[in-house]
């Protein structure tokens, strides 16, 4: 079987043994999700180039302690968060983080999703944007991995090395404060 | 369970409405929240603004990577040549060339059974120093304030360079192990003006380090000469480690 059409796994045990013709291969089927769960974890895309090929060689040297057992994308995001984390310790990147947030840039014709959805309103997704930006850290990351990369509580434990029921109250709390933070000023704006 | 215990709290609904969006709400506890919400105008309001909120927040753009990524990571683990990390600022990517080569080197160890080869020393850092000895040397690799990058340097070249010096040790038998540092300056803690305090170095900041082994202080400098950190402006710091014994 061509190496291209191997599972994450096998790629792995290829990995472990030396193959970097392998990890060529995982990089490139996965450095998509990766590279977005950097940018929306750190908010900073220059940088999250720099982390995404990191957390890959990191995945090279430590591919032995890969067990297989769940997915190889839950345990990528794993590092990818260690590598965002130690990437991410200055007050100067803190900073640049929230900025990122607030700046990236909203397209106009960003994909509607769900069947009747209407065209987005870009001063809409900016407060949305601004909403996520002042969810602290541990919540935004629950959101994020589990509306746009679809893990479950267990799942985003496994990466964020918290109990599911620690996961489960920190959505619990960041959809509450999401909600504050969006509705909030619409109520405050239509004040006469 | 009774049917006032099996009722749901508005409180309760708030939480299995999230549990729901997320899609981590199954069997019982979904007909539960669907029953509250046939009977609490209120929970439904909630929901559907949950809802509302959930739909928009996947409207958000997601971020791609730039479409050349995978071939600029090619090149970092060595096939092809030649082109530098265009939006990547030179201090990063001299640290990504420091990392891989760190990286490049355990996967080298992994080929060779995580031992040093038996005879065969490498061309270069074997040949120029002879054997090496047991003491370990710390080459702490230093930022000094001449770390500069020549504008010819590329990424693949520096990479290349790095990995060549760290497999030059490797094979010569000197290279007990090699690390790069987190690149937030770590913390430095003392009391240089009469009170304990902690603060991040700012001055001549810790990059990464390399545990060798060498007979002495001379050919330690030897190896540490050939390195590229020497080269591009660097400073390499050689501490003999302690092990009670003479040197």
């Amino acid at each position: 079987m061509p190496v291209t059409e191997r599972s994450d796994r096998e790629l792995m045990r290829e990995i472990a043994a030396g193959d970097e013709r392998a990890l060529d291969v995982l990089f490139r089927r996965h450095h998509g999700l990766a590279y977005a769960f950097s940018v929306r974890f750190t908010g900073d895309p220059a940088l999250s180039e720099d982390i995404t090929q990191e957390a890959f060689l990191r995945i090279f040297r430590g591919a032995a302690t890969f067990d297989g057992q769940g997915r190889f994308t839950t345990w990528m995001y794993r590092i990818v968060r260690n590598t965002c984390i130690d990437h991410w310790r200055g007050d100067e990147r803190r900073r640049r983080a929230v900025e990122g947030w607030r700046e990236r840039e909203i397209p106009p014709d960003s994909e509607s999703s769900g069947v009747g959805a209407t065209r987005p309103d870009p001063g809409m997704l900016a407060r949305l944007e601004e909403a996520m930006s002042r969810l602290d850290r541990r919540q935004r990351e629950v959101l994020v991995l589990s509306r746009y990369h679809d893990l479950s509580y267990a799942e985003i434990a496994d990466v964020t090395g918290a109990t599911p029921g620690a996961v489960k109250a920190r959505a619990h709390r960041a959809m509450a404060a999401l909600r504050k933070a969006f509705y909030a000023p619409q109520t405050e704006e239509a004040k006469p | 369970m009774t049917e006032a215990e099996d009722r749901v709290s508005c409180e309760t609904a708030e939480g299995l409405i999230v549990d729901l969006m997320t899609g981590n709400l199954e069997g019982p506890e979904r007909a539960r929240l669907h029953d509250h919400l046939a009977g609490c105008p209120g929970c439904r309001e909630s929901h559907a603004a949950t809802s509302a909120l959930w739909r928009e927040l996947g409207r958000l753009a997601s971020p791609a990577a730039a479409e050349d990524l995978p071939d600029r990571f090619t090149r970092l683990v060595g096939r092809g040549r030649g082109v530098r990390l265009a939006s990547t600022p030179r201090r990063r990517f001299h640290r990504v060339a420091l990392a891989l080569a760190a990286g490049l080197l355990l996967g080298f160890w992994g080929g060779w059974g995580l031992s040093r080869p038996a005879g065969g020393h490498g061309e270069g850092v074997a040949a120029a120093q002879g054997d090496v000895g047991e003491t370990e040397y710390l080459l702490l690799l230093r930022e000094g304030p001449g770390w500069t990058i020549p504008d010819s340097t590329t990424e693949a070249a520096l990479v290349a360079e790095y990995t060549a010096w760290a497999r030059e040790l490797a094979r010569a038998g000197a290279l007990v192990a090699a690390e790069k540092l987190v690149d937030d300056g770590g913390r430095l803690v003392g009391s240089p003006a009469g009170a304990a305090r902690v603060a991040t170095p700012e001055a001549e900041r810790v990059s990464g380090f390399f545990l060798v082994r060498a007979r002495d202080y001379g050919q330690a400098v030897g190896l540490a000469l050939r390195s590229p950190h020497v080269r591009h402006g660097g400073a390499v710091e050689i501490r003999a480690i302690d092990h009670g014994g003479e040197r």
